[in-house]
């Protein structure tokens, strides 16, 4: 059977090097490698435009060294294409943060053997074809997402235009502008009008749901006081429940605490859950809503006395478009429509949560909660601790990053940073250090940042990677690396990935 | 005492035509376009008290009449309300920017565009309100 050849393109400078991959790979049983081989980054870039590689293998650290730039230019020319870094035993550091930075896998020289070598480089390959196909896949998944969204927000246009003249002609009709009606006349006018604005409610919904799992409904941030936006919503339904002959009533204590949130949605999420509870309580029943502070977050609760929802039905009539059955009346199903579904998005998007608890011809109570300090579009800043004695990048980093809201802090030596460190409590998020510093050494401040606090983020800015410091560095904890001269597009990038990291801890400790 | 007059410029037949019964027995002169060419010109010889216009038409659309409306000395001082199935903030917003008064959003309840037009014909004898 003819096999088809693994085709690499082996980027490396020392001929001896390059002699002894190529054996190490000719050896390898049953899998033939055609290999060639680039001097330079540059000739490397020229191979890619011409032919199509399985994997390149690329030694970052040749003559002329362009670093992490080749890896991005060649990942820029060929995405399809796995790269495996080749390092010494010395840089692996620099394997590392190479491998953050995309590139597929590494091999340390003089540690290799064909066997080895065969074997990541294929599953290099599998892993890269692996990630493409996902990517593919969940762009696709994205393309279609936005598509529904779309064809949501049109049909819900469209059908608004037909329903306009159902609703103006059937209140033409009740107003008698084409004579009196006589009472089946008018009985079954009503209903086409009643059941027009029911569609108009179900079509408003669908759109409103369909935005709010898009993610294109925007949350305001108002400072909200939620006794008082209980009080006006339940006020406002007092009609709808006198109609109904059920006692609405609100038992709050006298302190509540003020929360981050869009008024009008959480007002849009009481009205719904109040609304339901009349909808589905007996005349002569009652609904109550409560609210309370308890473990940092907001509870409010709507209780009624209505037939209550069968335990199998708990999580899922929070889902769309589900009819449920009320426990105890298995003979009509009501439609909940999509209001908790709506509710559930809304609570989501305020870090809250919202549940049931129920039995079953006693009531449902309703529950949700709101983190109280936690908000909507909460934006987090970092503490920044940047260490270099060069002034001109400490400024660079600093209008960079203040740029970006954070606040920072600048010292020209490592005991100023200690010092600072020490001042402030330990708290800086991230500290962007200099290894070759006077005063204290680079490695001494992380000591000393390592000593007291876990979390904070290490990053070291270098021109020359020096591989002893770095590992010196990296005993006390993880660093990150990025090269001088650096992009500021990666200082950004790297700001914001611990940015969401520390967003999620504190979504995590406050949940 | 003269009957006051509403000019409904609105491509959907069904819907000009029930509007304008609505508004009749609300005891309003109504005329009736059924696209946005010749509303300018209309506008500015008949001298309605109040303009009732749909958005989604084809062109030129409810907007784009609106600001032609609103930037004519002529015709600025005439309230304008502004009819539409499109919901979204972002298109009541535009219509607000164009120089509506209102914005009603379709399909409506007759008894609230009747509210909203006689706040906006008779704002001084009346409360203004925002219905």
């Amino acid at each position: 059977m003819e096999i088809k050849p693994i085709k690499i393109l082996l980027v490396e400078d020392i001929p001896g090097d390059v002699l002894m991959l190529r054996l190490m790979l000719s050896d390898v049983k049953g899998t033939k490698f055609d290999i060639a081989e680039v001097n330079s980054p540059q000739k490397g870039l020229a191979q890619l435009e011409k032919n199509e590689f399985d994997a390149v293998l690329l030694n970052l650290l040749l003559k002329n060294n362009t670093g992490f730039e080749s890896l991005l230019r060649i990942q820029e020319k060929a995405p399809q294409t796995p790269v495996i870094i080749l390092t010494s035993q010395e840089d692996q550091a620099m394997a590392f943060e190479a491998v953050r930075k995309g590139a597929q896998d590494y091999l340390v020289k003089g540690k290799l053997d064909g066997n080895l070598l065969y074997r990541v480089i294929h599953y290099a390959i599998e892993r890269h074809r692996v990630m493409e196909e996902l990517k593919e896949k969940n762009e696709e998944l994205e393309r279609l997402n936005s598509l529904k969204s779309e064809f949501v927000s049109t049909v819900s246009h469209e059908l608004r235009t037909p329903l306009t003249v159902v609703l103006s002609a059937s209140n033409n009709l009740l107003d008698g502008a084409f004579g009196n009606l006589n009472p089946d006349q008018n009985k079954w006018v009503d209903k086409i009008n009643h059941h027009a604005l029911k569609l108009h409610q179900m079509i408003s919904d669908i759109l409103d749901l369909s935005k709010l799992q898009s993610g294109k409904a925007e949350m305001r941030r108002d400072l909200v006081e939620p006794g008082k936006l209980i009080e006006v919503t339940v006020a406002n339904l007092q009609i709808l429940a006198k109609e109904k002959k059920i006692s609405l009533s609100q038992q709050l204590p006298e302190k509540l605490p003020s929360i981050w949130g869009d008024t009008g949605r959480l007002e849009q999420v009481l009205t719904n859950l109040i609304t339901n509870a009349i909808k589905f309580t007996p005349a002569g029943g009652s609904v109550e809503i409560s609210a309370e502070e308890r473990d940092k977050h907001l509870f409010v609760a709507v209780s009624d006395t209505g037939p209550g929802i069968a335990p199998e039905h708990r999580e899922i009539i929070f889902d769309r478009f589900r009819q449920i059955r009320s426990a105890g009346d298995q003979t009509s199903t009501k439609g909940i429509g999509l209001g908790l579904a709506i509710c559930k998005e809304i609570l989501d998007q305020h870090q809250g949560s919202i549940w049931v608890e129920s039995e079953a011809g006693k009531g449902s109570r309703f529950q949700f909660k709101i983190p109280i300090e936690s908000a909507v579009d909460r934006r987090p800043v970092l503490k920044i601790l940047v260490v270099d004695d060069d002034p001109e990048i400490c400024s660079l980093l600093e209008s960079l990053l203040k740029g970006n809201g954070h606040l920072i802090t600048t010292a020209k030596n490592g005991k100023q940073a200690i010092q600072y460190w020490h001042e402030k409590n330990s708290e800086y998020d991230v500290v962007f250090l200099d290894l070759m510093l006077p005063g204290a050494s680079g490695v001494e401040v992380i000591k000393e940042i390592r000593q007291i606090k876990s979390r904070t983020e290490v990053v070291i800015i270098t021109a020359y990677p020096d591989s002893k410091l770095l590992f010196e560095g990296m005993a006390y904890g993880p660093l990150t690396i990025i090269a001088k001269p650096f992009d500021p597009k990666n200082i950004l990038e790297v700001t914001q990935k611990f940015l969401s990291q520390k967003a999620s801890r504190g979504n995590k400790e406050a949940a | 005492m003269a009957k006051n007059t509403i000019l409904i410029i609105e491509d959907d037949a069904d819907i000009l035509e029930s509007l304008a019964i609505t508004l009749e027995r609300q005891g309003f002169s109504i005329s009736k376009l059924p696209d946005g060419k010749r509303a300018a010109a209309q506008a500015v010889n008949e001298k309605p008290h109040l303009i009732i216009m749909d958005v989604m038409m084809p062109p030129p659309d409810g907007i784009e009449v609106c600001r032609a409306l609103k930037s004519n000395d002529k015709t600025k001082n005439i309230p304008l309300i502004l009819l539409s199935a499109r919901t979204q903030p972002q298109d009541i917003e535009n219509g607000f920017k164009a120089g509506a008064d209102r914005y009603i959003t379709k399909p409506f309840q007759n008894e609230d565009l009747i509210s909203t037009v006689k706040a906006l014909i008779k704002p001084e004898t009346e409360e203004d309100q925002i219905s």
